[in-house]
């Protein structure tokens, strides 16, 4: 990193005069503002000579009424770079656009994995992306007024104004806010919305017209358009794959979402710093604690050196998100198998030990499934009695053996082996164009994990390997999550024998309930169970974040769903949708 | 049989080893309370708590409802568990007519029973109550496995009351049909207080825009041998008797007939030249002699009272 003195060049002038505007300081580093128009090529040439091959996350800000923004720089596009060969942190890239019409060119011919983001950014910000094939709403649906994230859009259902009452029961009565605020009576309507003319607008786009005459050779067969979702079995929740087929074939495939969209970052701009924590839970539900660490990982970043965490904090940090990690893949895996078709019973083997895990982690922090139980500079509390105990216990003697039981039984199985093998193929190169992260981009041999790329936390004093298979295949794909169990049982190992005594947060942080970080922005990010797990947050110095991002890593591995299945049997999508492993919690948020 | 409802009548020694009295409704809601099946179809976080329900450490099926069906025309349980978006209430409507009677709803956890933390989001919405009939609701965020069991136990003490003679889908009258809400600028149900409720916000907005709308000449097409003026409305309906229409350059002036009514968002022409022809109700004929210079014109429209409305000026090829 170059010191940031005011004589040194804008870099790229030599080869892409004019398209670095300015270059600023942050907390990750430099970030390089960009001309919209540049910036397809400042990407291209960042990638091929760089190495920065990965485009992890992409990503509007809304700086209306920021202090230092006008009309002309109102909105921001974020992207974030890492290289899958290097490791090592981010290169950030921004782009400033006008509040009139506020357009610039699409990064998918360089980076694929834009795909869904950039939907996203022009659903929530009315940005829109040139050149993008198939610009349409993502979360929200066709139809719907106005973008959502933008700082003057009306929310209809928010109750600030009819909130804030002196008294629960002034006079004697009770007054509801729903009563002064009456659900759809707050509603923003276009100008002119007649209900009777309404005709709501088709979700999915017409697919291309392709021969009719399928694999099936000289017979001629009908294409059929079949809607799996948002109610069916094999979709983990409420997620809508259009296919469509010839004869058992899949040859095209449409990815609908949103059934739970259910605005958590609009909510996370209003809550203050702590409020969002248990918001965290509630993303992907199977793995809390590790939400909750990215989430105190990226305002700990923020907040800076005062609120780094102890040392037996960290430790209990690693313990909750590796066992963490355990519990997403027996319940990743045990689900996978219901889509196989051995419908309950190895769920049952799964989810027995994942019971365990969860009994220790309602003694230590109050709730099963939703932990809330970091906090920013450490935990919440200390292990209650008898924990570290029986921890050992699990870890030492119960999980090694089970996980021994679970491959016996399925790894080998000859079914599974003929169902897996070779469905659902992404190769490598294609892995990390389309930004995917988690077992799946390991599941096609790129040895990428950010516990070893860019250790956070105190995962560098680990010793444990970065599984890799290289069948880029479904089968692969399970045997990174099998294969990973045994690494965090590894690490766990290492952890429970190392803790130390001590404090559980950072004396600063304690009782810190309203955290104010200095104005700046920052992108922290973890190796969640399912891949990259990031928070981009934008502060103002205020106790609310002004921009509160996720990076959902099951949502970005979506985009790889088509590539994978067409081609495929219809019986075999549900299998690599499985193996994806996505929560929609998580990809709707 | 041990106990014998009331008023049961006595039957003859030899047969009542062999003969079990009782009532329809006991044998109706036994039946029902025991064989519940509810329907596949997790939401969100609490989803993952029924599905763990399920397995071997809670057992549901010790309570008759291990037949869980991914087809609602075999279910009778519809579990609601989890956040409903706006987006996602159409098809939970729709799986619910689709479920035959007997049917029941369980609101399970905070967000499907009033919105929970998410109430206040701008998809989300506060309770599936405000569109289904809830029959009982299981607090928690999210409930634990227990929780929800104590909640189908509640139900099945429900069902246990309930009578065939008094439940209401063997009514004459009854259809069940929840109408099916709409997904428009938001969401909006299709009864007729809704739709009327979402046409008065619609159109009072619609009325304010107008008010501040006005008349505008929108194009000026000056050249060939029909020229014309579009103007066109943008404000309320106009009556423009005694309006006029005015060249700058040949000061010319066109006087609009009498009577004659623009209504909003409507379109006129005003067509001069040799070509000149009024194609559409609307249109109106000027003169057969041109009117616009080619070098640079002005048009200006002027109210009855001789005020200018609007003006538009070109400055030629």
């Amino acid at each position: 990193m170059s010191d940031a003195t005011t004589e040194i060049s804008l870099p790229y002038s030599d080869v892409l005069p004019g398209a670095v505007l300015a270059i600023e300081a942050g907390i990750d580093g430099e970030s390089l503002v960009l001309a919209p128009s540049k910036l397809p090529a400042v990407a291209e040439h960042i990638r091929d000579s760089e190495g920065y091959d990965l485009l992890s996350n992409v990503t509007g800000v809304d700086y209306l009424g920021y202090k230092g923004r006008t009309a002309a720089d109102r909105f921001e596009v974020v992207y974030h770079l890492y290289s899958t060969t290097r490791g090592g942190g981010p290169k950030v890239l921004k782009a400033r656009l006008p509040e009139e019409n506020p357009a610039l060119p699409t990064l998918m011919p360089v980076y694929p994995g834009a795909d869904l983001q950039e939907r996203e950014v022009y659903d929530l910000y009315g940005i829109r992306f040139t050149g993008h094939p198939n610009l349409r709403r993502i979360l929200l649906w066709e139809g719907f007024h106005g973008h959502p994230m933008r700082k003057d859009w009306k929310e209809a259902y928010y109750e600030a104004e009819s909130k804030p009452f002196k008294s629960r029961h002034p006079d004697g009565h009770h007054a509801w806010a729903e009563d002064r605020n009456p659900w759809g009576s707050n509603v923003t309507y276009p100008d002119g919305f007649d209900p009777e003319t309404w005709n709501q607008p088709v979700f999915m786009r017409p697919l291309e017209g392709r021969s009719g005459n399928g694999a099936s050779g000289s017979l001629k067969t009908d294409r059929i358009v079949v809607n799996m979702g948002p109610q069916h079995p094999s979709t983990h929740g409420v997620f809508r794959m259009i296919v469509e087929l010839d004869g058992e074939t899949i040859t095209a495939l449409e990815p609908e979402m949103g059934y739970l969209h259910r605005n958590h970052e609009k909510i996370g701009e209003r809550n203050t710093y702590l409020m969002n924590m248990p918001y965290t839970d509630r993303l992907d539900y199977i793995s809390s604690m590790s939400n909750n660490l990215a989430y105190a990982i990226a305002v700990e970043k923020l907040l800076g050196e005062a609120f780094q965490p102890p040392e037996r904090a960290e430790y209990l940090r690693v313990i909750m998100a590796e066992l963490t990690r355990i519990v997403n893949h027996l319940f990743s895996v045990g689900t996978f198998f219901n889509d196989l078709g051995a419908f309950f019973t190895p769920l049952f083997y799964a989810v027995r030990e994942r019971e365990m895990i969860l009994d220790m982690f309602e003694s230590v922090s109050g709730s099963r499934m939703m932990c809330n139980y970091m906090r920013f500079g450490g935990v919440a509390k200390d292990l209650p009695e008898g924990w570290l105990e029986m921890c050992k216990e699990l870890v030492f003697e119960r999980l090694p053996g089970k996980l021994d039981e679970l491959e016996r039984y399925l790894v080998g199985n000859e079914i599974v082996q003929q169902r897996c093998i070779g469905v659902g193929f992404l190769s490598a190169v294609d892995a990390i164009a389309l930004s995917c992260t988690g077992p799946q981009l390991r599941g096609s041999g790129v040895p990428y994990d950010i516990r070893r790329a860019e250790p956070y936390s105190i995962y560098d004093r680990f010793d444990f390997q970065v599984v890799t298979f290289p069948g880029c295949d479904v089968y692969s794909r399970f045997l990174v999550r099998m294969e990973e169990m045994r690494q965090s049982v590894k690490i766990l190992q290492q952890a429970l024998k190392q803790i130390p005594e001590g404090p559980v947060q950072a004396a600063k942080a304690q009782g810190a309930y309203t955290v104010r970080p200095p104005v700046g922005d920052v992108y922290g990010r973890i190796e969640a169970p399912k891949g990259e797990l990031g928070f981009y947050l934008v502060s103002n110095g205020s106790g609310n974040p002004w921009r509160y991002r996720v990076r959902p890593p099951s949502y970005i591995n979506l985009n790889a769903l088509g590539p994978m299945v067409v081609g495929n049997k219809v019986a075999d999508a549900v299998i690599i949708l499985g193996a994806i492993d996505i929560v929609l919690g998580e990809v709707d948020r | 049989m041990a106990e014998l409802p009331q008023g049961a009548a006595a039957v003859p020694e030899d047969v009542q080893s062999n003969v079990l009295l009782t009532t329809i409704d006991w044998i109706y809601n036994t039946g029902r309370t025991f064989s519940l099946w509810p329907m596949t179809f997790g939401l969100a976080c609490c989803a993952i708590e029924f599905i763990v329900a399920g397995t071997a450490r809670y057992d549901l099926s010790r309570f008759g409802m291990e037949v869980i069906r991914p087809s609602p025309r075999q279910c009778d349980l519809l579990l609601v568990s989890g956040t409903v978006t706006k987006k996602m209430v159409v098809p939970i409507v729709r799986l619910y007519n689709q479920m035959a009677e007997p049917r029941y709803v369980v609101s399970m956890g905070a967000c499907a029973t009033g919105g929970g933390p998410f109430k206040e989001g701008y998809n989300v919405v506060s309770g599936i109550d405000k569109f289904l009939p809830v029959d009982v609701y299981v607090p928690g965020c999210p409930p634990t496995p227990e929780a929800l069991l104590n909640g189908f136990i509640a139900l099945q003490q429900k069902i246990k009351k309930q009578s065939v003679r008094t439940v209401p889908w063997y009514r004459k009258d009854y259809t069940g049909e929840i109408p099916i809400p709409v997904l428009g600028p938001d969401i909006f149900g299709t009864a007729p207080d809704d739709m009327k409720r979402v046409r008065e916000v619609g159109l009072n907005r619609t009325m304010a825009a107008r008010a501040a709308g006005k008349l505008t000449i929108a194009e000026l097409h000056y050249q060939g041998a029909d020229e014309y003026v579009v103007i066109r409305n943008s404000g309320l309906a106009q009556d423009m008797t005694g309006w006029r229409l005015t060249s700058g350059q040949g000061d010319q002036s066109y006087a609009f007939p009498a009577g004659f009514v623009l209504m909003p968002d409507a379109e006129l022409r005003v067509h001069s030249g040799p070509g000149a022809a009024a194609p559409a109700a609307n249109d109106q004929v000027w003169t057969r002699q041109p009117v616009w210079h080619n070098e640079g014109d002005a048009a200006t429209i002027l109210d009855a009272d001789g005020n200018v409305v609007s003006s538009f000026s070109y400055k030629g090829s």
